[in-house]
């Protein structure tokens, strides 16, 4: 369990939900590589119920990045990349990317006003 | 984890998309393409791709990628078609021989034109993933405190 100001909970939670956003946004661009490639799986990240479990248990760190082989059918050459799906996720990822960005800068935002004042907290 | 590990792979996939590009131009270049029939015929060029390290699935870290998500993909050879093309009945060519007989190269004009299109559609795919990285970027570049 972390209880220093710049190591809390929700600090650390934000950081692992950029990683968990971070191997998403590679996974989709791995497969959106391989779309033609025979016989290639596409691969799907997972890390939200990992995530929401540590929260819970008090440490966010405790998050594992889970990578599987997708189990959607394949075409005639063996591959089952899905164009559409790779880009809704690489979009998808994107956007809460960003708002894990607007997350910690207000995070930021709360320890700047604690540590200047409001006057100087901008 | 690299610190631009979703644009470098998207880059393998615009790179294999090029090249199959390439391939497919080759091809209709020399679709008529004739020679005698004591020669071979032009040989179609095939692309041939594969994933690259870490690619093929499974959990936990791999070679240096985030959880075995995989790098992307590489060109591992160029597969060449038939030389046999095929024999056309041509008296008039000066490389026919004594029946009349010259050797075509067998290329699918349409089987060109359909793996074009889907090469530039592959193409294009990974310019929108490198994209929707660079907004990524951006937004962990306005990380400020």
């Amino acid at each position: 369990m972390m209880s220093s100001v710049f190591g809390d909970i929700a600090t650390s939670a934000i950081y692992q939900a950029m990683q968990g956003l971070w191997a998403e946004q590679q996974a989709a661009a791995n497969n959106v590589a391989n779309v033609n490639t025979p016989d290639f799986k596409a691969q799907d990240v997972s890390f939200e119920s990992c995530l929401s479990q540590a929260i819970t248990a008090g440490d966010p760190s405790q998050m594992q990045v889970t990578t599987a082989p997708s189990n959607a059918p394949a075409d005639q050459t063996g591959n089952n990349v899905d164009l559409a799906t790779e880009m809704v996720t690489s979009q998808k990822a994107g956007m809460q990317f960003q708002t894990m960005v607007d997350a910690m800068n207000a995070k930021f935002q709360l320890l700047s006003t604690a540590i200047n004042g409001p006057s100087s907290a901008g | 984890m690299g610190l631009f590990d979703p644009i470098s792979t998207a880059v393998t996939g615009v790179d294999a998309n090029q090249t199959w590009l390439n391939a497919i131009s080759d091809n209709i270049a020399n679709m008529n393409d004739v020679t005698s029939t004591s020669q071979g015929a032009y040989q179609a060029r095939f692309v041939v791709t594969a994933p690259l390290a870490g690619a093929t699935g499974g959990t936990g870290p791999s070679s240096g990628t985030a959880a075995g998500t995989g790098s992307g993909v590489a060109v591992t050879g160029i597969a060449l078609g038939s030389p046999a093309g095929v024999e056309e009945y041509d008296p008039t060519s000066p490389l026919a021989d004594k029946k009349g007989m010259v050797r075509a190269a067998d290329v699918d004009l349409g089987q060109q034109m359909t793996d074009m299109m889907l090469a530039q559609r592959g193409y294009e795919a990974n310019l929108a993933t490198i994209s929707q990285a660079e907004n990524a970027y951006q937004a962990a570049l306005g990380l400020r405190v």
